[in-house]
C-alpha cells in the first residue's frame, strides 16, 4: 500500500479549499437571461479575450481574466498553448462541479478489496470528518483519492507476490479497513503485525499504522512512525516517507489553532527544501515542489503574492501558467475578498507588484483609487494606468483632458482601443459635449466595430441611443443582439447550452430585442405620443414594434386617451392579427365608456398585453394565454422606480452595463418630459391590475347589464383576481365581480365556471 | 394556502331550494331533511369562513410550539468562513448550511460544510440541506433516490446543538411529488419536536396551494434572486404587504444585496451574499429594525 497523501497537493488541497462554490442562494424559478454586457466575465467565446480582443475590460471582472488584460494592456499577449491554458483554466471554473467523485475511489478499492475471497463485506467510507469542538460544524475532505488508488496498487502487488489465498492478505485487508474507518471518524489504529509476519507485510502493517494515525488525527503519532519508517533501508516506502512527514505537519497546521499554524508550516517548508535539495528523493520532487507552493502560500502570502505576479509577467512560455494563475487569484481574493469589516485584518501592501497594484486599484471604486491611479499614470503613462485612470475620472477632474489626448492617440489595433475610446465618450457625455460623442461613436460604429465585441458594442450602442437627436435616432440604438442568453441563477452569467433551449428560444439568436435602459426610457421618459410614433416606425423590428404598440394602446386606453387609442388600433391589429376582431369592437364602439369596456374586454381575454414595454427575453408566453408564473396584465412594479442599491453593493468592483440606464435621452424636450411625468404618475395610481379590471367590469355591468358579453367579462374579472398582480384589496374586488355575476346572471355557463371567489 | 377558496354561496342557495320547493307534507321526511339540510348549510358556512385545507402556523398550532423557541432573527450562515462571534445568541440564531445535495441522473452526491463556522455558546443552529438539480443532467427522481436523500438530511438532526433542520430546494413542478415524499420521509426520521423548515419560492405562496397539506413546521419565502417572480412580488413588497399564503405569512428572507420593504413578522431570516461581519450585521439589523 503506497498510501500517497495527496501527491497533487497543490490541486487537490486547494481544490477543496479553493474550488469555487455557489456563495448564493438561486431562488428563481429563473427565466432565460438577454445578457446585453457580460459583467462577471468577458463574452463567450473566451479564446478572443485570450488573444487579446479585450473589448471594454470592466472592473466587475473576476481577477484572472484582470490579469489578462494587465498583460495585453502591457504589450505582452500570451502565445497560442498559453491561450488555450487560459481558456482551459476559465472553462474549469465556469463549469466547476464539486463532486469529487469520491464514491468512484471508494468502489476501486471495494472491487479490489472482494477479489480476495473470505475477506466479509466492505465497511462504509466516508471520506468527510468532521473537526473538533469548537469547529465542529466544519468537515474536511480527510481521505483522498490517492489513499484508494494506493491501496488498490498495493493489494494489486501483494497478491500478485504472494497469492490471493495467502492468510496474511486478509489481515492485511483488515488493517486497511481499519485506515479507511478513520476518514471519517474514530480511532481505528491497527495493531502492530505479528512478528512472524513477512518482512514486507510488517512493513506494510507499520505503514498503514502511521496512515491511520494520520487520518484519526493523531499527528505526532503519525509523524514519529513515518519518521521510522524514513530510516528503515529495508521499508519499500522509506523514500516517500519524507514527504508524508511533511504531509502531517500540514495537516496539522490546517486543523490546529491558529497559534500553532505558522510554527508547523515552517518546519514544512524547512523538510520541503530539505526533500527538493536530496536526489535520493527525486520520484518525491514534482508532488514535494507542489506542496512548497501551498505552503508558501500560507506562510508568506504577501511575498508570494508578488512574486506569482513576476512569474505571470515573464515574457517566456509560462508552463506553470494554469497553476500560477490558480494561486493568484487565490490570494487577490484573500486580500481583496469582499470583506467589509477589515479592521481584524492586517493592512497588506498590495503596491508591491504594479499588476497586483493596477487589478486592486482599477477595481477599487473608493475615492483613493482614483488619486493613486493617476499618480502611477502620471508617473509611467502606461496603458494600464490610462485606462484605470480613464474608468474613474469624471468631466470635471484636472486630468480628464489629458487622458482623452493620450486615450485618442490608441489605434485600432491596441488593445486598450475599445476601452479607451468608451470612456471618451462617456467624458464627453457627461461633460455635455453630444455632438462630439456622437460623431466619434458614430465613427466607431462605422468603421471599427470589429474591434468590440457583441458585449462592448451593446456598451457603445446604449451611449448612443442616449444621445439620439430624435425618435429615429433613438429607435435605431435601442435595439440591440444580446451578446449571450443565460439561465443566470447563480450570478455567473454562464451561456446557456444549445440543448437547454427551446426552440422558442433558439430563435431569439441573432434577434435584435431591448435592454433595460431603452424600455427604461420607453416606459417612464416618453409620452405616449411619442411611443405610438414609435409603434408606427419601421425602424423598429416587428417583435419590438409588437411590444411597443400593445404598450403604446393599452396605455392610450388606460389614460382615457381614446383619440390615440383609435390610432393605434390598426397598427396593433396588423402587428397582432389575433386581437383584430376585438380591436374592431373597440373601434366600432361609439361612446367614450363602451370604448373603455371594448379595451376591457380585449384586456381581459388577451392578458399578455400590458402598458410597458418589456426587456430582453420579454414574456414567453403568448399574449392570448396566462403565463404559469402570473406574469398577466399588469405589475405595479413595472413603473416604479427601482430601489437604490444596498450600501455594500456600491463598495463592491462595478461594472459599465447599468450606466447608462440614468440621465435621459437628449432628445426629450421639456414638454415631453413633463407629460411623461404626470402620465407616469396616472398609470402608477391605477393599483394593482385585477382591482381596476373588476373595477371596470362593474361599473359597465351595471350600467349595461343586458350587454352579452358581461357574464364572460366577470368571469374573466374574478379570474385576474386569482392568476394576476395582487394585492390585499384584491378580495374585496373579487367577490364584487363573483357576487354580482352570480346575482345577475346564475344560470349563465360563466357563473358556473366561476364557483369561486379569491383574496389573499 | 394561498388564495383563499372561498365556499360560494350556491351552498345557501341549494338550502334555500331544499327549502323552497319542499312543497308536500311529507311530515315523516321533513325533519330529516330539513335537519340534514341545516347540516350542510352550517358546514357550508363554516367552510366559507374557515381558512381551507392551510397549514396555519398561527397561536395555538403544534408548530409554532416547536418554532417559538427559535429567536426571531435568523442569519444564514453559507458555504464559506463564518465568525459570528459577535451575535447575541438570546437574539440571534444561525441558519448554517450543512450539507449540499446534488442530483443528477441515478445519483445523490453529498458534500457537507467544508467551511468553518464560529457562533457563541447557546446560540440556536439550524442545519439546512441545499438540494441541487442540473439542467443538463436531470435528476431520475426514483424511490431509491429519495430515500439516499432522505437519510443525508435526517443525519443533520444528529449534529450537536441543532435546533431544527431547513431544506433549501427550489423544485419545479415535475419535482413536487418527489419533494413531498422526501419530506414526508425525512419528518419521519426526525425528532418529533424537531421543527422542520423549508425555504419556498416567492409563488408558492400566492395563488399556489401545494405547501399547504406538506409535513413542514414553516415556509420561509425568499423575498430575493426572484427571477420571473421579481415584478409581482416587487409589486406587493413595495405596498408593504405580505405574501398572501398562510404558510408563509410568520417568516420571510431576505438577502443583505437585496433590500425590501417588508411587512413585520415572526421571524426574519437574512442571507449575506459575502461572510457576515459586525458591520455587515449591524447595517442588516437597522434596516428591519429588528
Amino acid at each position: 500500500m503506497r498510501t500517497r497523501l495527496v501527491y497533487s497537493a497543490t490541486a487537490i488541497a486547494l481544490a477543496v479549499c479553493l474550488f469555487p462554490v455557489p456563495t448564493s442562494f438561486a431562488c428563481g424559478p429563473f427565466q432565460l437571461e438577454a445578457i446585453f454586457t457580460f459583467t462577471v466575465h468577458p463574452e463567450f467565446p473566451l479564446e478572443r479575450y485570450a488573444r487579446g480582443d479585450l473589448g471594454v475590460v470592466q472592473p466587475s471582472y473576476a481577477r484572472s481574466y484582470l490579469f489578462v488584460a494587465y498583460r495585453q494592456l502591457f504589450g505582452n499577449g500570451f502565445n497560442e498553448q498559453e491561450q488555450r491554458v487560459l481558456t482551459q483554466f476559465w472553462q474549469g471554473r465556469l463549469d466547476y462541479n464539486w463532486n469529487l467523485g469520491d464514491q468512484e475511489w471508494i468502489k476501486e478499492w471495494v472491487t479490489a478489496r472482494q477479489k480476495v475471497p473470505g475477506v466479509g463485506e466492505p465497511p462504509k467510507i466516508d471520506v468527510y470528518r468532521h473537526r473538533e469542538k469548537p469547529d465542529e460544524y466544519e468537515t474536511y475532505l480527510n481521505c483522498q483519492k490517492d489513499a484508494f488508488e494506493s491501496a488498490t496498487t498495493t493489494l494489486a502487488a501483494r497478491i500478485s507476490k504472494y497469492g490471493i489465498e495467502n492468510r496474511s492478505l486478509k489481515d492485511w485487508i483488515a488493517a486497511q479497513d481499519q485506515v479507511f474507518a478513520n476518514c471519517s471518524e474514530g480511532q481505528h489504529i491497527p495493531s502492530a503485525a505479528p512478528a512472524a509476519e513477512a518482512t514486507l507485510f510488517q512493513a506494510d502493517r507499520t505503514y498503514q499504522i502511521a496512515a491511520a494515525n494520520f487520518y484519526a488525527g493523531n499527528f505526532d503519532e503519525a509523524k514519529k512512525t513515518f519518521e521510522s519508517i524514513a530510516a528503515d533501508g529495508d521499508s519499500p516506502w522509506q523514500n516517500v516517507a519524507p514527504y508524508l512527514i511533511v504531509r502531517t505537519l500540514i495537516r496539522k497546521a490546517s486543523l490546529g489553532a491558529p497559534e500553532v499554524k505558522k510554527p508547523l508550516l515552517s518546519e514544512a517548508e524547512d523538510q520541503l527544501n530539505k526533500l527538493l535539495a536530496n536526489r535520493k528523493l527525486a520520484n518525491s520532487h514534482a508532488a514535494a515542489g507542489r506542496l512548497l507552493n501551498v505552503v508558501r502560500l500560507r506562510l508568506h502570502p504577501t511575498e508570494r503574492l508578488h512574486e506569482l505576479a513576476h512569474s505571470l509577467l515573464a515574457k517566456n512560455q509560462n508552463d506553470a501558467l494554469k497553476q500560477q494563475l490558480w494561486d493568484f487569484a487565490f490570494l487577490l481574493d484573500e486580500f481583496l475578498g469582499n470583506e467589509s469589516d477589515n479592521k481584524t485584518n492586517p493592512a497588506v501592501d498590495l503596491s508591491g507588484d504594479d499588476l497586483t497594484d493596477w487589478i486592486a486599484t482599477f477595481q477599487s471604486p473608493a475615492p483613493e483609487a482614483l488619486h493613486h491611479s493617476l499618480a502611477k499614470w502620471q508617473s509611467t503613462h502606461a496603458a494600464t494606468w490610462l485606462i484605470a485612470s480613464l474608468s474613474k475620472v469624471d468631466s470635471k477632474n484636472a486630468e480628464t483632458s489629458k487622458l482623452i489626448t493620450q486615450a485618442m492617440s490608441l489605434k485600432p489595433g491596441n488593445p486598450a482601443f475599445a476601452s479607451a475610446r468608451f470612456h471618451v465618450v462617456r467624458l464627453l457625455l457627461e461633460s455635455g459635449k453630444f455632438d462630439d460623442a456622437r460623431s466619434m461613436l458614430d465613427e466607431l460604429l462605422a468603421h471599427d466595430r470589429t474591434r468590440f465585441d457583441k458585449s462592448s458594442s451593446n456598451l457603445l450602442l446604449s451611449q448612443r441611443m442616449l444621445l439620439a437627436r430624435d425618435l429615429v435616432d433613438f429607435l435605431t440604438f435601442s435595439t440591440r443582439i444580446p451578446a449571450g442568453f443565460s439561465w443566470n441563477d447563480d450570478g455567473r452569467e454562464v451561456p446557456a447550452e444549445a440543448s437547454e433551449l427551446s426552440e422558442e428560444n433558439r430563435a431569439l439568436q441573432g434577434k435584435l430585442l431591448f435592454d433595460e435602459d431603452a424600455t427604461h426610457h420607453l416606459n417612464q421618459a416618453f409620452p405616449l405620443l411619442l411611443l405610438k410614433e414609435a409603434a408606427s416606425s419601421s425602424v423598429l423590428p416587428s417583435n419590438l414594434r409588437r411590444d411597443v404598440a400593445q404598450a403604446a394602446w393599452l396605455r392610450a386606453v388606460l389614460l382615457g386617451d381614446n383619440k390615440t387609442a383609435d390610432e393605434l388600433a390598426p397598427i396593433l391589429k396588423s402587428l397582432v392579427p389575433e386581437l383584430s376582431s376585438l380591436l374592431d369592437d373597440f373601434l366600432a364602439a361609439p361612446k367614450p365608456d363602451s370604448k373603455r369596456f371594448a379595451a376591457i374586454f380585449a384586456w381581459l381575454k388577451f392578458p399578455g398585453l400590458e402598458p410597458v414595454v418589456d426587456s430582453g427575453v420579454g414574456r414567453e408566453t403568448p399574449l392570448g394565454q396566462q403565463d404559469v408564473y402570473r406574469d398577466n396584465w399588469w405589475c405595479a412594479a413595472a413603473l416604479s422606480p427601482v430601489p437604490a442599491a444596498a450600501d455594500d453593493e456600491k463598495n463592491k468592483p462595478q461594472s459599465f452595463a447599468a450606466t447608462t440606464k440614468t440621465g435621459i435621452p437628449a432628445f426629450l424636450t421639456q414638454a415631453e418630459k413633463a407629460v411623461a411625468a404626470r402620465e407616469h404618475s396616472t398609470l402608477n395610481a391605477l393599483g394593482a391590475a385585477p382591482n381596476y379590471l373588476c373595477q371596470q367590469v362593474i361599473q359597465w355591468a351595471t350600467k349595461n347589464p343586458n350587454d352579452q358579453r358581461v357574464p364572460e367579462a366577470l368571469y374573466m374579472a374574478v379570474n385576474t383576481t386569482r392568476h394576476g398582480c395582487t394585492d390585499k384589496e384584491t378580495g374585496h374586488w373579487s367577490k364584487a365581480a363573483f357576487d354580482l355575476l352570480h346575482r345577475k346572471y346564475p344560470n349563465s355557463t360563466w357563473a358556473k365556471k366561476t364557483p369561486y371567489w379569491f383574496k389573499d | 394556502m394561498s388564495s383563499d377558496f372561498v365556499m360560494s354561496s350556491s351552498w345557501c342557495t341549494l338550502l334555500a331550494r331544499q327549502l323552497i320547493f319542499m312543497k308536500t307534507p311529507n311530515n315523516k321526511f321533513l325533519v330529516p331533511v330539513v335537519l340534514s339540510s341545516m347540516v350542510v348549510a352550517i358546514s357550508a358556512f363554516r367552510a366559507k369562513e374557515a381558512v381551507p385545507t392551510t397549514s396555519d402556523f398561527s397561536g395555538a398550532h403544534p408548530s409554532a410550539a416547536k418554532l417559538s423557541k427559535l429567536p426571531g432573527t435568523i442569519l444564514w450562515a453559507w458555504e464559506r468562513p463564518e465568525k459570528l462571534n459577535f451575535v447575541d445568541p438570546t437574539r440571534i440564531g444561525v441558519a448554517f448550511l450543512a450539507k449540499t445535495i446534488s442530483l443528477r441522473g441515478a445519483k445523490v452526491v453529498a458534500r457537507p460544510r467544508l467551511q468553518s463556522l464560529n457562533v457563541p455558546d447557546g446560540t440556536k443552529l439550524i442545519a439546512v440541506a441545499r438540494i441541487e438539480t442540473n439542467r443538463r443532467d436531470l435528476p431520475n427522481l426514483t424511490k431509491a433516490q429519495m430515500e439516499a436523500t432522505a437519510v443525508e438530511i435526517a443525519s443533520l438532526g444528529q449534529l450537536p446543538n441543532v435546533s431544527a433542520v431547513q431544506i433549501d430546494f427550489d423544485a419545479t413542478l415535475s419535482e413536487r411529488d418527489f419533494y413531498r415524499a422526501l419530506l414526508d420521509s425525512v419528518r419521519d426520521e426526525l425528532p418529533v419536536e424537531m421543527p422542520l423548515s423549508i425555504t419556498a419560492l416567492a409563488s408558492w405562496c400566492e395563488g399556489d396551494s401545494w405547501l399547504s397539506d406538506l409535513p413542514i413546521d414553516e415556509a420561509v419565502p425568499m423575498l430575493f434572486r426572484l427571477g420571473v417572480e421579481k415584478r409581482r412580488v416587487s409589486s406587493r413588497l413595495r405596498l408593504g404587504e405580505k405574501l398572501p399564503g398562510h404558510a408563509c405569512r410568520d417568516s420571510a428572507g431576505v438577502s443583505t444585496d437585496e433590500p425590501v420593504k417588508l411587512a413585520s413578522v415572526q421571524r426574519l431570516y437574512i442571507f449575506n451574499p459575502t461572510s457576515w461581519s459586525s458591520v455587515s450585521f449591524e447595517a442588516v439589523m437597522e434596516d428591519y429594525q429588528r
